[in-house]
């Protein structure tokens, strides 16, 4: 009865959880629906987003300004890292709490403070890209943090770089040859994370860019005053990409379950 | 000047003098082992001598060069951790290969001198297995054979079996002893476990916080307790002070503890003559260990154990009282505390 009581649960959250996708996705292929059920299926709404010149480029620097802040802050935490854990632990501990202290902060909150602060500033410091990219540096910094900093513990790097040393290797050999090539993964699963959680925001590049920097979400924003199905065709799209990053991830992760197991 | 040698040797620690004064000369070819308890500074040395750890003050000579102050690439010595550090995105084959790799070595020379470590191991059925597809004691051999092949002047071993079960660490015991003699290669093995220490060492030094406490072979370590320390250490002494000795003896010798190993005492027996000392005791605890049978005896203030091997007829039981007799020459007199 247990069992049954907790399928019919887990039933009915997928289907509230699924509904609202299933139903855009099929508003995007219908021409019209004003009754229970569409009228008719098309696919006008996805020809009209994909002929449109400034789609595919929305959806490049959407992928841009997601992959420079994750670039930046993976080589940054992994350096800190990697020297704190060899010359300074004490260093860890505010490597810790200044890499988990956005976690605290909201992004709305966040984009708005940095405009308030930067916006007259008569410099570099102004430009709205330069401050977009270093903005999404800090919302993904705890997500860098935590993920390097366990594939750091995993594979317990003071004694690899110890044992490297007395075999006649220099730190930044290790760092190359073992360190690196051991970390693939979970620096694998924390870019696909920072990739997904950059590319679904829109609030933040609303305030800080608006439409001077015009990635997918501006672009879907921008497309609220034609029809409905384009939105929903511009949604289904987005969706299946970050659905794309997502299945990356789990495989991964499957991955090293699996190979964790094989070691038990 | 000995093939190895340490002089003057200090470890601080903030407030922490983590080794004191130390002074060692290790003949060339020889397995010495370091033991003593957890946090006595053994390991410290090691990776003192390895280059990892920085001395405070003294000598380390090495093949008549000073190391003192030498890079740790260059200090020519191999070194097998307690977790063994292989590394993780290498082969078994590329793990033992890395030291030559770095040192720049041809390929043919690489690939001859890999297959040899591998066949010295026994793992060359292994060679392209993940070290996270290995047992431990394979790992543990491919940490050793990784050291080995860089041919270095000393090989040092920190606590390299304690992460292994029993049975295990006996087999890699013998084979690590094997490869020691057969490569003739100066060993410094460190471990918190006297009996591992007596199988494998030609020479031990026993370590007490910070300090040498005893040193010698291990018959001489086991037979001759110096210290108070070192019989409580090794071959788990029997201790009583003068006083209690006395009273449970009738004799009275002049010494800070009177020291004699379980296995000497023995139940009283009508061939037993003056040399050996009679008295009488009950039984507390049976504690059965296999081969043997620990008995702790009670007599007057005196609590000591004994060890009778288990196919000497029936076994005693508690609360017994029964005659019992230790031979003179097997009691140690002790006067350091």
């Amino acid at each position: 009865m247990k069992k049954i009581l907790s399928h019919l649960w887990i039933a009915i959250v997928s289907i509230l959880l699924l509904l609202p996708l299933i139903l855009t996705f099929i508003y995007s292929f219908s021409q019209s629906w004003i009754t229970i059920l569409p009228k008719r299926f098309t696919l006008d709404f996805y020809s009209s987003v994909f002929g449109d010149p400034s789609f595919f480029p929305a959806l490049f620097r959407g992928f841009l300004i997601s992959l420079i802040p994750i670039v930046l802050m993976n080589a940054a935490v992994m350096l800190s890292l990697y020297y704190s854990i060899l010359y300074d632990s004490r260093l860890g501990y505010l490597i810790q709490v200044l890499c988990l202290l956005p976690y605290s902060i909201q992004g709305v909150i966040l984009a708005t403070s940095i405009i308030g602060l930067y916006a007259g500033h008569q410099s570099f410091l102004s430009n709205r890209i330069f401050l977009l990219t270093m903005t999404y540096c800090i919302i993904i910094l705890p997500y860098i943090y935590q993920s390097i900093r366990n594939s750091f513990y995993a594979l317990n790097l003071k004694n690899i770089v110890e044992a490297g040393e007395i075999l006649g290797a220099k730190k930044f050999q290790i760092l190359l040859r073992v360190v690196l090539p051991s970390l693939k993964s979970g620096l694998f699963v924390s870019m696909l994370l920072s990739i997904a959680l950059i590319f679904g925001d829109f609030a933040i590049i609303k305030i800080i860019a608006g439409n001077q920097y015009q990635t997918a979400q501006m672009y879907l924003h921008n497309t609220r005053n034609m029809p409905n199905q384009i939105a929903s065709a511009i949604v289904s799209v987005m969706f299946l990409i970050v659905f794309v990053i997502s299945s990356l991830i789990l495989m991964l992760k499957n991955d090293d379950l699996k190979t964790d197991r094989k070691k038990d | 000047m000995a093939f190895l040698e340490l002089r003057g040797l200090n470890k601080i620690y903030g407030k922490n003098h983590v080794l004191q004064d130390i002074n060692i000369s290790i003949p060339e070819g020889k397995l010495i082992s370091f033991l003593g308890p957890s946090g006595c500074g053994k390991s410290t040395l090691l990776r003192c001598i390895a280059g990892l750890e920085t001395v405070s003050d003294g000598k380390i000579y090495l093949d008549n060069k000073d190391l003192t102050d030498v890079p740790i690439q260059k200090r020519d010595v191999g070194m097998v951790f307690q977790n063994y550090s292989l590394f993780p995105n290498l082969t078994v084959f590329d793990n033992i290969a890395f030291g030559l790799k770095i040192r720049k070595e041809a390929k043919e020379v690489i690939a001859r001198d890999v297959n040899e470590m591998l066949d010295l191991v026994g793992l060359t059925h292994k060679k392209d297995r993940f070290p996270a597809f290995l047992s431990g004691g394979e790992q543990q051999r491919v940490a050793l054979a990784r050291a080995l092949i860089m041919k270095p002047k000393v090989l040092l071993l920190d606590e390299p079996l304690s992460a292994l079960d029993a049975q295990l660490r006996k087999n890699l015991q013998n084979e690590i002893r094997r490869i020691q003699r057969q490569l003739r290669i100066t060993t410094l093995f460190v471990t918190h476990d006297q009996s591992e220490a007596m199988a494998i060492s030609d020479i031990i030094y026993l370590f007490n916080i910070g300090k040498i406490e005893s040193s010698g072979s291990p018959i001489e370590i086991y037979m001759s307790p110096k210290t108070e320390f070192a019989a409580r250490f090794i071959g788990n002494y029997n201790l009583l002070t003068s006083e209690i000795f006395s009273e449970l003896t009738g004799c009275r010798l002049e010494a800070a503890y009177l020291a004699f190993r379980p296995e000497v005492v023995k139940l009283s027996e009508p061939e037993f003559g003056d040399d050996s000392y009679f008295f009488s005791a009950a039984v507390k605890e049976v504690n059965i260990h296999g081969n043997f049978i620990r008995y702790v005896l009670l007599a007057g203030k005196a609590e000591f154990s004994m060890d009778i091997l288990s196919d000497l007829g029936d076994p005693l039981l508690i609360g017994e009282t029964r005659q019992f007799a230790i031979r003179k020459d097997c009691v140690l007199t002790i006067h350091e505390s």
